[in-house]
């Protein structure tokens, strides 16, 4: 088996503790291989119990000296503004690491990593939007809202779309004034290690501390010490729903505040007016886009009896043009999944299916790299309550349904909060159905990921995390409020 | 390779590489060649080169200034004023040529003169808030008097003189007369600074830096002329025309984004006039206009860079007493509105260090000594300004003041007739005006005996 031209050897994965790189010091056992072929890379670690307490006590004596806490906005501005170029101009080795950690194709990779930069000055905007403080001076008497850091910040990103999460959440709690400590996925560290020397070199530059950017490896052992230590007084998340749930209960005890971006069973509602081959086409997008390794993809379809069939033709037929290859191959619209447990995990998850009296559908061939490859698949045939929990991948089920009514039902499912989706040529219509699945994002004939609309916000609702998505929301979720002024003699009460 | 931003835009505008070290030593070579050439060239041929380079920056006027504003992130008016004054410079230069010379000295014996000979190969080395204009301050007088010149622009902002470098082309000066070296100050700065060719630093920039080249010149005992930071002072004084000296001293202070070793970053008010001086100085710094530096009518484009940013911003602590009338851009980009502290305690930092950037303390004074006590407090003593309508006054303030130039209602530092440089640790030597050429030139004596 020959490596592919473009592979490069693995990065270095390094702890950024109290301004100093370290080798992580501990070996999970595990390795990070070649999604494509399954050739072992390197070695997963993770940083030592006593590195974390030390980047846990840098983090805490920075914001206890308050000199990030309270810095004026231009520090944070100058220090966001010269990680986005930072990141810009490292876009080419985000792509490759990305694309090398979830599988997903390197022209998708290449596009999501071009997002990064410009993310940060997403962040820089909310900062400004949002202010340090504000006036509310009653008369004569001075009165001050200050919106300041929660404290030191755990950032805990998921390996699907490693660095754009990562550097989302960091830019947000840095812009907040939040001493940050980032652990990356311990399947994905390869681009945070990019980011972390991006963002430790604008300190640098900067002249501001390099405690506020910490990283440390691992996996939930590390990611538990983070989370249950009082010190930290805010925690982002993104992953799957039981590393939410050890989140939740280890932060409970020192009531951290939470931000749990999780997954969901997202339902897709077919209208009987509905376009058939757009939705097949969008729906083909939605449940491939990074491999169908995305949290908002399509899961489960959702469509009238009578045009079940056809729609389930033109769905294999679009699904029979997809380029399945190399990760690193521009062509390639369906990359292999990310690492061999998570292949598995959904080879297992069809069988299942299938046992249940489901049959699976696919028309693809897999390339033989001997990698974690898997083929788009179309589960039919099952009630729609067997279709309850989310896949993925490039999986989704599809059930035909009676009535508008029922599909609005069974679209309601256990693992329904995240998002959803309606097809349908009758946009009043497509809108009622729409505002009835129980779910933060619908989106009507399309499986985009870009925001609907500037202003968009979604919560996460059910079983799909804690907090959201606003315009501000992010840098907001770092930050609490505090009021300051002279009181009132004339008050009633 | 540096990447050059746009800090306007942060889009990256060039990717200069970065001249290689083992470069140095011909390039110093040729420099001293093209001056052994250049010296012996007729007068007449001086002077018309001199004057061919004004013609040719008047014509590329345009896109010097675009480079200008693209790379500082200035007003594109202010970078065609200043593109104009390197133009002019030059011609006031070519004019020098054959109107500079020694003396004649009475002495026993014989007839003794001073002749002004040229030093050699000088490097300048330039800085990023006004990179072409200041830069050309020093090539303009050092090639009138017979030097040949390597110029080190500052690693951020390079292209107005690499497109300078680029347009003289014409001009058919002899080779390697002058040429421009790229790259970080610790690395390029200092293999000038050290090497044994090079007779002359002129240096402008900060004044830690300028330690710096100031020690490692020692080793091969340079010809130095520093042109350092400031802390400078509008001393207001109450029978003062408070409307014109407020309206001033917010361009005194905020122009150029307050990226500018003259600016006066202390006004000192009279304590009478004091709360009336505020209200009409913060109206002032309310019409001023930050943003796109392509418009017309922006007044304040960005600060250069993100570091640049971060530092100033740090001089904004908590405890201040801060006005900021005018506001900020919003788009990215490192842009900071004009800041107004008022009266902060007279050791804070916002009062004694150089700031470089849109922020300003107004303290009041209740004496003339004091005012002057108050002004003189820094370590610094680059520029000024004094308003009053008292004569008497005016004058004894401005002989008062440890700075290098002053001026008495108004808020002009520069001009290309009059010698310009620091008091103190603002620097060393003067540029500009006739002075300029005692930087550039070294007095040699010559004795001739009568005697036989």
């Amino acid at each position: 088996m020959t490596s592919h031209p473009l592979r490069q050897p693995a990065r270095p994965q390094l702890d950024l503790v109290a301004g100093e790189w370290l080798e992580p010091a501990e070996a999970l056992g595990g390795a990070i291989d070649d999604p494509n072929t399954g050739e072992p890379l390197q070695d997963q670690r993770a940083t030592r119990e006593d590195t974390v307490e030390l980047a846990l006590r840098a983090a805490r004596g920075l914001h206890t000296t308050r000199s990030w806490a309270d810095s004026p906005l231009e520090a944070r501005i100058a220090l966001l503004d010269d990680i986005a170029i930072g990141l810009a101009a490292r876009v080419d080795e985000l792509a490759y690491e990305d694309a090398m950690a979830t599988g997903n194709g390197i022209r998708t990779t290449r596009q999501m990593a071009s997002y990064i930069g410009p993310r940060v000055s997403s962040a820089r905007r909310q900062l400004v939007e949002v202010g340090v403080a504000e006036d509310l001076n009653q008369g004569g008497r001075p009165v001050r809202l200050l919106h300041r850091p929660l404290g030191p910040a755990a950032i805990l990103a998921p390996w699907n779309a490693p660095t754009f999460v990562a550097v989302a959440k960091v830019a947000s709690a840095v812009a907040a004034g939040c001493p940050v400590i980032l652990k990356p996925s311990e399947w994905a560290p390869a681009g945070c290690q990019i980011v972390a020397e991006v963002v430790h070199e604008s300190l640098l530059r900067t002249g501001l501390p390099t405690d506020v950017f910490q990283m440390v490896h691992g996996a939930a052992v590390v990611g538990s010490q983070l989370a249950s230590d009082p010190r930290i007084r805010a925690i982002s998340f993104t992953g799957g729903a039981s590393g939410g749930h050890a989140v939740a209960i280890a932060a409970a005890p020192h009531l951290t505040a939470l931000q749990l971006e999780l997954g969901g069973h997202n339902p897709a509602i077919v209208l009987p007016d509905a376009d058939i081959e757009a939705t097949a086409a969008a729906l083909i997008e939605g449940m491939t886009k990074l491999n169908g390794q995305w949290c908002e993809a399509p899961g489960k379809i959702l469509v009238p009896a009578n045009i079940h069939d056809d729609l389930v033709d033109a769905l294999m037929v679009t699904m029979s043009s997809l380029a399945i290859g190399h990760c690193l191959d521009d062509r390639t619209d369906v990359g292999p999944m990310a690492y061999r447990l998570h292949r598995d995990r959904l080879q297992g998850a069809i069988n299942e299916l299938v046992t249940a009296g489901g049959s699976a559908r696919t028309s693809s061939t897999l390339p033989d790299l001997g990698g974690w490859f898997l083929a788009p698949t179309l589960v039919t045939g099952l009630p729609v309550d067997r279709s309850l929990r989310e896949l993925f991948g490039p999986v989704v089920t599809i059930h035909a349904v009676g009535s508008v009514e029922e599909a609005i039902r069974a679209a309601n499912g256990p693992e329904t909060g995240l998002a959803g989706f309606v097809f349908g040529s009758e946009p009043g219509e497509a809108m009622r159905v729409a505002a009835l699945i129980a779910a933060g994002e619908v989106r009507i004939n399309g499986c985009k990921l870009a925001d609907l609309a500037d202003a968009s916000e979604q919560s996460f609702w059910n079983s799909a995390g804690i907090g959201g998505h606003g315009p501000t929301e992010m840098v907001r979720f770092f930050q609490g409020r505090q009021i300051i002024g002279v009181d009132d003699p004339a008050l009633p009460i | 390779m540096t990447q050059i931003i746009n800090p306007a835009t942060l889009n990256v505008i060039a990717e200069p590489r970065e001249t290689p070290i083992e470069a140095i030593e011909a390039i110093v070579a040729r420099a001293q060649r093209a001056q052994r050439t250049w010296v012996r060239l007729p007068q007449s041929h001086r002077i018309d080169a001199l004057r061919r380079v004004a013609v040719a920056v008047r014509s590329n006027l345009e896109d010097l200034a675009l480079l200008e504003t693209a790379n500082v992130g200035k007003p594109i008016g202010d970078s065609r004023g200043e593109v104009g004054m390197v133009a002019d410079t030059f011609d006031y230069y070519a004019g020098a040529v054959d109107k500079y010379y020694g003396n004649t000295i009475p002495v026993d014996g014989g007839l003794d003169f001073t002749v002004r000979e040229p030093i050699g190969v000088v490097a300048v080395i330039a800085p990023w808030n006004f990179p072409l204009a200041i830069a050309s301050w020093n090539i303009a007088p050092a090639l009138a008097c017979g030097n040949a010149v390597i110029v080190k622009p500052a690693e951020m902002t390079p292209l107005s003189i690499l497109k300078f470098e680029e347009i003289i082309r014409e001009v058919d000066l002899p080779d390697g007369l002058f040429q421009v070296v790229t790259g970080r100050g610790s690395v390029v700065g200092q293999a000038l600074t050290e090497h044994p060719g090079v007779g002359k630093i002129s240096f402008t920039g900060s004044t830690e830096t300028g330690q710096t080249v100031m020690r490692t010149a020692a080793g091969t005992m340079k010809r130095l002329t520093l042109e350092l930071g400031g802390k400078s002072a509008s001393v207001v004084f109450a029978d003062a025309d408070l409307a014109l000296a407020a309206q001033a001293s917010t361009g005194a202070v905020f122009g150029n984004s307050g990226q500018d070793c003259c600016a006066r970053s202390r006004v000192l008010v009279e304590r009478s006039a004091y709360d009336d001086f505020v209200a009409l100085f913060s109206e002032a710094t309310g019409r001023l206009v930050v943003g796109d530096p392509m418009n017309e009518g922006t007044s304040m484009g960005p600060l250069v860079s993100a570091a640049h940013l971060a530092k100033v911003g740090s001089f904004l602590d908590g405890s201040l007493n801060i006005l900021s009338p005018a506001a900020n851009q919003e788009a990215p980009g490192h842009w900071m509105a004009p800041h107004i502290v008022l009266d902060p305690p007279r050791d804070h930092r916002v009062v004694r260090e150089e700031i470089f950037g849109p922020i300003v303390a107004i303290l009041p004074f209740d004496t003339e000594e004091d005012a002057i006590a108050l002004a003189n407090d820094t370590i610094f003593g680059l520029s000024g300004s004094v308003w009053t309508r008292d004569i008497g006054r005016s004058l004894r303030v401005a002989r008062g003041m440890e700075t290098g130039s002053i001026s008495v209602n108004s808020s002009t530092s520069v001009r290309i007739q009059a010698p310009f440089g620091g008091f103190k640790q603002s620097g060393m030597g003067r540029e500009l005006g006739m002075a300029a050429m005692d930087g550039y030139t070294e007095t040699k004596n010559i004795f001739i005996s009568t005697a036989i």
